[in-house]
């Protein structure tokens, strides 16, 4: 779920890099240094959820490359009794809702490393699912490379501390090397191949398909909203928020840098609050779960598979 | 140049199933699921999530006995599994296996205790068998373990109700205005109480109240035109109704209180066919409008109510009661239509409009 902040004026240093736990012996030269292998559960929905404690509260939290700040959610913020304040810009996240509070946590624990005070954002409850009570966001992800093995169900965290280029642990095949831009939002956007079309895309694991403005593929493909490829789906929301127009179109492949997705389901929306305001195209986890997806974050690049290559 | 592969892993087949299913393809994402899980190389981790997606479908395409076992054995893989526990609870509620979905929803309580949706589910499980005091305290936990959020004081306050503690019920409500004044929720159950204790115009005025933030709210607007018959200003009610002509023009309870307004007006409800046009006659309440059409007889309600689920079986004999009494009434079958009035009156739930319709027509016709 993608949110952008106009602007965040309370700044605590909860964007900080977890301290680390227990010290490791030096890694050998160019070998990647594990930090976790996590748990990553794929919930009913396709989303993926890892564990994470805060205050002393463990849960379950979305893993969510699209956000901007990690949010805890409304109740159990509540429940730990954290302290709050208001943003003086409130964000906004996918679909319009607005995120105006955030909430100061004595302790937060991810991946076996611990971090002391920290700055959360509130989520409003109807944003999580069921038991999950937190999203895990780029301004604590950042700082680590970040590996959705999918098929293994395991979210694996390196150290960024590695040899460039040396990542792919997983394959001795092919894969692909995607340089990503990071936004000042922490949102990834990396180039990508439409049918033939280049443009780029924001990967974000937070948002359950993948979508892109009517207006981006009208221009793009020079097709118009009545062609008779374009199947209309009725109006979708998201976030609860107030519906729109949605169609789809019979795409043949999704390229990253050879590593392909066949007849990829990208919905195109009436709506450019929904989809893609200022790139191309919003890669959503049912995309990306078909891929092994490896984030150097520090490096700048995105290491590509698909899912179950070994 | 790698692709995904050309043959479908256990892996891929998951993977296919939960887009699927997120389209609302249940059949494609059963057959994928059913692919992934006969699959011996699928991961024992994604094993529980695919029993639990293929289970989902199954009970949204009314395959209930098939998706019990699914829950069944994702619980057996994963017994803390929250989605488990809820979705079976919730099935278990539909066959009216009450005490079944009771231990899931406890086991959501124990798993979670600091989330609410525990304690709803029990609460509301507790409502549809009439235990108040049970539901009400789980909206009491509710309350103290949440947060100042409004949501266990609403339900309470609609236990209150039911039960027919409208002070009680009435203090909640209130509470609940208070803590969100633009939510409609906490003026929807304050209407229904005054309705219940017969204060029209303050019940008219919480609907007020609502429309002004949501003036195309379908169900607020109806109930307007509901107060406004009750109150016996039909003409004002079927102005209040006219809008959702285009609002809900395939809503049947709309049709029917618009006509039952316009002929209480005075006035022939002539063009009852064209505005029912976009119902459909054979979901409830289409057969009462039907009824109306001339199309049906009070024997086919009866014929549609016994052959309906058993647990939507009450809630159409209430509605059918009231406005089969209506009709007969009109039709002047005097005795017969003040004796389901009566039933209407004395029979359907509190919360219900009909009660409170059937109880002010039958103080008129007197």
């Amino acid at each position: 779920m993608r949110q952008a902040f106009a602007a965040i004026a309370f700044a605590l240093s909860a964007q900080a890099a977890l301290a680390e736990g227990p010290a490791q012996p030096p890694p050998a030269p160019c070998q990647l240094p594990r930090i976790a292998s996590l748990d990553m559960q794929t919930e009913p929905n396709g989303l993926v959820t890892v564990p994470v404690t805060v205050a002393g509260r463990a849960g379950r939290w979305l893993v969510d490359t699209g956000n901007v700040t990690s949010m805890i959610s409304d109740t159990v913020a509540t429940q730990l009794n954290l302290s709050r304040g208001m943003y003086y810009a409130p964000g906004t996240m996918m679909g319009g809702v607005s995120i105006n509070e955030f909430a100061i946590v004595p302790s937060l624990e991810f991946a076996g490393m611990r971090a002391g005070k920290s700055q959360l954002s509130v989520a409003p409850e109807f944003v999580l699912e069921n038991d999950t009570i937190g999203m895990l966001a780029p301004d604590i992800m950042q700082h680590y490379d970040i590996d959705f093995d999918f098929a293994a169900g395991r979210l694996n965290v390196f150290s960024a501390s590695h040899c460039p280029g040396k990542v792919v642990y997983w394959t001795k095949g092919n894969y692909a090397q995607v340089p990503m831009k990071l936004d000042s939002d922490g949102h990834i956007t990396i180039p990508v191949t439409l049918d033939g079309k280049a443009m780029t895309a924001v990967v974000d694991t937070g948002a359950q398909g993948s979508t892109m403005s009517m207006a981006t593929f009208e221009s793009l493909f020079r097709i118009g909203g009545k062609d008779a490829a374009l199947k209309p789906l009725g109006n979708v929301s998201v976030n609860e928020t107030k519906p729109t127009a949605a169609y789809r179109y019979p795409f043949a492949t999704l390229s990253f840098e050879g590593v392909q997705v066949i007849s990829p389901n990208i919905v195109l929306l009436k709506d450019t609050r929904m989809g893609d305001d200022d790139t191309g195209l919003l890669l959503g986890i049912e995309t990306l779960r078909q891929l092994h997806m490896y984030i150097a974050y520090q490096e700048g690049n995105i290491y590509l598979t698909p899912a179950e290559a070994r | 140049m790698p692709a995904l592969p050309a043959q479908a892993s256990a892996y891929s087949e998951f993977d296919a199933g939960i887009a699927a299913r997120n389209l609302g393809l249940c059949d494609i994402a059963i057959a994928h699921m059913t692919a992934a899980l006969g699959a011996p190389d699928l991961l024992a981790s994604l094993r529980s999530g695919a029993l639990l997606v293929r289970g989902d479908c199954l009970r949204q395409t009314d395959k209930n006995a098939a998706a019990l076992a699914d829950f069944d054995a994702a619980i057996a893989l994963s017994p803390d599994n929250f989605d488990s526990h809820l979705w079976r609870g919730e099935l278990l509620e539909h066959l009216a296996r009450y005490d079944d979905a009771a231990a899931d929803f406890s086991t959501l309580i124990r798993l979670r205790p600091d989330l609410s949706k525990g304690y709803v589910s029990l609460g509301e499980l507790y409502l549809a068998q009439k235990k108040y005091d049970e539901a009400l305290a789980q909206y009491a936990t509710l309350i103290d373990v949440g947060s100042d959020d409004y949501l266990g004081y609403l339900l309470r306050a609609k236990a209150y109700f039911l039960k027919g503690a409208y002070e009680l019920a009435m203090v909640d409500a209130d509470r609940v205005v208070k803590m969100a004044p633009r939510a409609s929720p906490g003026h929807f159950v304050r209407e229904a109480i005054y309705e219940a204790q017969g204060k029209l115009a303050l019940a008219l005025s919480d609907i007020n109240l609502v429309l002004e933030d949501t003036p195309d709210d379908v169900e607020m607007r109806r109930q307007k035109g509901i107060i406004l018959w009750e109150m016996g200003q039909f003409s004002e009610a079927t102005d209040a109704l006219i809008p959702l002509k285009k609002l809900a023009a395939a809503d049947g309870y709309t049709i029917l209180w618009f006509d039952l307004a316009r002929v209480a007006d005075d006035e022939p409800d002539r063009d009852l066919e064209s505005r029912s046009a976009a119902v459909n006659l054979t979901k409830w309440p289409g057969p009462i409008v039907a009824l109306y059409l001339g199309r049906e007889t009070p024997d086919d309600i009866q014929s549609f109510i016994a052959a309906a689920p058993f647990d939507e079986r009450d809630d159409m004999r209430c509605q059918a009661a009231f406005f089969v009494g209506e009709w007969q009434v009109r039709h002047h079958a005097k005795p017969v239509g003040y004796a389901l009035l009566r039933q209407a009156a004395s029979d359907c739930p509190v919360d219900y409009a009909e009660r409170g319709a059937a109880a002010i027509e039958l103080s008129r016709l007197r």
